[in-house]
């Protein structure tokens, strides 16, 4: 037999290996039942864009499609994308699949995905159409918390390998910043969302993304009102403000004009005047902005969260908050 | 079977040893065979119009059983010939509805959304949804159907009094326990998690993106048994049309056909929003449009408002995926851009006439 021949035998072999290796599948379960799919996924379709399709890309897995959103121009985006991983439509191979409550079918369909992931915020019906094309996986999101969804999405993508070696690695700051600290359990710290429109002010015990993760890491304490918080998160009454105050009250700007870090400050103070005079973390400016990857739903936004209360809470001195008798 | 020209604008058909005449306005004849051919265009483009690239030849053999490539089949046959069939069911469900209440109410702005059908659908499936995340997609169906017949008859028992129940009453109910049904609804929406919230709202957009076999069978089967009906009643409905002494005096029998007319409406709309969710004032324009196109006794009128309807909604679903594409627009949302301006503009000429 020649080398010619034999190089032409391999190669066949090989050709026909790589199918059936694509081809080979696994059973997981998910939040609407256990599915076949492919042990490494080729072609994946996020069903949104922040939690889904950003934590993926970021793990290396192949994302061929996502949800976005529209911006006032009518340009699609993914939320969060640019900030956190300086990744768009535009400039990755990821095709925009509709928005997450109008999704387009067909478009995902054109993608031929092998494997198509959504949450609890996608439409059944929808989710029932789409099993027709690839299994289709609902994470819930909201019941795994934010590193549990992180590891099943690694798990599924087939990137459980990136995904456990940089969280070893996050673990690792987490008790770094932790022995920096000090005794953690003695802080405490609020973390609130405002919009640019002041019209709610919303105060979360758990489940903002990465910020809430990284302060339950570190084990700080939250103010009683919050920590008695029934749901993860709530709506303020304005007049309620000052059971919000703590060591570190912390809130978001993103990369958008219309919510920049001036105008996130400006809305607290349209929101409830005088707010920054009600409350001690405030008046000693302990009453901390951070980006909007803070708040996202990746281990870059883990990392940033965690750099970011490191140096505000372990880089500078502060004053401790002290309740009124 | 004969038939002859009476007039020059009717056609008057005599069935059955002239058991059955019919006297049929030519121009409302002609307009209906027109509104069918546009509505069968609409849903040939339709068809045809996708964001998966399928040349119309493919669509065409496709539809005749010909398998071009299975992931074509899958698109042709479960995703876009189920949801343009959904498109112009609904559509002719909802402006069916719609007549139907404005006659029973004789009130030109009787709509499903303003006497509480789509709110009560909208309450119960965001209930469901926000309160009982585990449960089925299946169910949600159900729950808008019950929702709206709920709210549907807290409104006729409401309004209804010894004197029996007044159409301006009937409207006003509406509109207030609509009022207190949405903000029920705003409320689940405001305090539940941000994920079922979101859940909810896609249903509560009025898309048809997610229709299938199944619902279509739905649509089609209680379009089958109610649209029967309404056209029988439909010489009853036409003497209602001048008021209930009137009718009464030339023998209609009021309260009867008043009842069955106001459940028929509500059943209408409550198996159209069910299947899509809320999809605002189609049945509002619908009727106003056909009597503007041609005049027409009740039973040609209702199959011109049907029409119309379907025409609407399924215009209304092709632009919103295609118009704007890669962006998806709701149907619901394209109906009531177009459904506010006429609202308004019928309140403004219909002022004049309601002044004592």
């Amino acid at each position: 037999m020649s080398l010619r021949t034999l190089f032409a035998l391999a190669g066949l072999a090989l050709t026909l290996a790589i199918p059936a290796f694509a081809q080979e599948t696994r059973n997981v379960t998910a939040a609407n039942g256990t599915f076949d799919i492919p042990v490494a996924p080729q072609r994946i379709v996020a069903l949104n864009d922040q939690i889904i399709a950003l934590p993926l890309y970021e793990l290396g897995a192949s994302v061929v499609g996502s949800a976005g959103r529209v911006d006032a121009e009518g340009k699609t985006f993914m939320r969060g994308g640019m900030d956190t991983l300086g990744i768009d439509y535009a400039n990755t191979d990821i095709q925009y699949v509709g928005q997450f409550n109008a999704l387009n079918v067909e478009a995902i369909a054109a993608l031929q995905p092998d494997l198509i992931i959504g949450g609890t915020y996608t439409d059944l019906a929808v989710v029932d159409q789409l099993q027709s094309i690839a299994p289709t996986l609902v994470i819930d999101n909201g019941a795994l918390g934010l590193i549990e969804t992180l590891r099943t999405l690694a798990d599924v993508s087939g990137q459980s390998g990136n995904f456990e070696a940089r969280y070893q690695s996050y673990q690792a700051n987490i008790e770094r910043t932790k022995s920096f600290i000090g005794d953690t359990a003695a802080i405490s710290a609020t973390t609130t969302f405002m919009f640019p429109e002041a019209d709610d002010l919303w105060v979360y015990r758990a489940n903002l993304g990465a910020i809430t993760q990284v302060l339950s890491d570190l084990g700080f304490a939250q103010p009683a009102a919050v920590a008695a918080l029934n749901a993860t998160q709530a709506s303020w009454s304005a007049e309620l403000i000052q059971q919000l105050d703590a060591d570190f009250i912390f809130g978001f700007y993103r990369q958008q004009p219309d919510a920049t870090p001036e105008t996130i400050r400006a809305a607290y103070e349209k929101f409830a005047p005088g707010w920054c005079a009600a409350l001690t973390a405030c008046q000693n400016g302990q009453f901390v902005v951070l980006p909007g990857p803070t708040f996202g739903s990746t281990m870059t936004g883990l990392e940033l969260a965690l750099e970011l209360v490191e140096n505000n809470v372990a880089g500078r001195p502060f004053t401790p908050f002290v309740e009124a008798p | 079977m004969s038939h002859a020209t009476a007039a020059p604008r009717h056609l008057v058909l005599r069935l059955f040893d002239e058991r059955i005449a019919l006297r049929i306005p030519l121009r409302a004849l002609i307009t209906a065979t027109s509104l069918t051919l546009i509505l069968l265009l609409v849903m040939s483009i339709s068809l045809a119009t996708g964001t998966y690239g399928i040349a119309l030849e493919e669509v065409w053999n496709t539809l005749r059983g010909i398998t071009i490539s299975s992931a074509i089949d899958n698109v042709v046959w479960e995703f876009r010939f189920p949801r343009t069939l959904a498109a112009a069911l609904v559509g002719a469900m909802m402006a069916l509805s719609g007549a139907t209440l404005q006659n029973a109410t004789r009130n030109g702005l009787a709509d499903p959304s303003l006497v509480g059908i789509s709110q009560g659908a909208a309450l119960a499936v965001v209930a469901l949804t926000v309160l009982f995340p585990a449960s089925l997609a299946l169910f949600r169906p159900w729950a808008a159907f019950f929702g709206a017949i709920a709210v549907a008859l807290a409104i006729q028992g409401l309004s209804h009094t010894r004197q029996g129940g007044g159409a301006i009453r009937f409207i006003l109910m509406g509109i207030g326990l609509s009022a207190f049904v949405a903000s029920i609804t705003s409320a689940l929406l405001t305090y539940s998690e941000i994920d079922r919230a979101m859940a909810a709202l896609s249903w509560l957009a009025g898309s048809i993106n997610a229709t299938n076999w199944n619902d279509v069978a739905t649509l089609a089967g209680w379009t089958v048994i109610l649209a029967p009906i309404l056209l029988a009643l439909s010489r009853t409905m036409s003497a209602m049309r001048f008021g209930e002494g009137t009718a009464t005096g030339l023998g209609a029998p009021i309260r009867l056909a008043n009842n069955i007319q106001l459940a028929i409406a509500v059943a209408l709309a409550a198996v159209a929003t069910s299947v899509v969710g809320p999809l605002g004032f189609v049945g509002l324009i619908a009727p106003h449009a056909a009597k503007r196109l041609a005049r027409a006794g009740m039973g040609l009128h209702l199959i011109l408002t049907a029409l119309w309807g379907a025409i609407l909604v399924s215009l209304a679903d092709l632009l919103g995926r295609a118009a704007f594409a890669p962006i998806q627009i709701p149907a619901g949302i394209i109906t009531a851009a177009i459904g506010v301006p006429v609202f308004v503009i019928l309140l403004v000429r219909t002022r004049p006439t309601q002044t004592h």
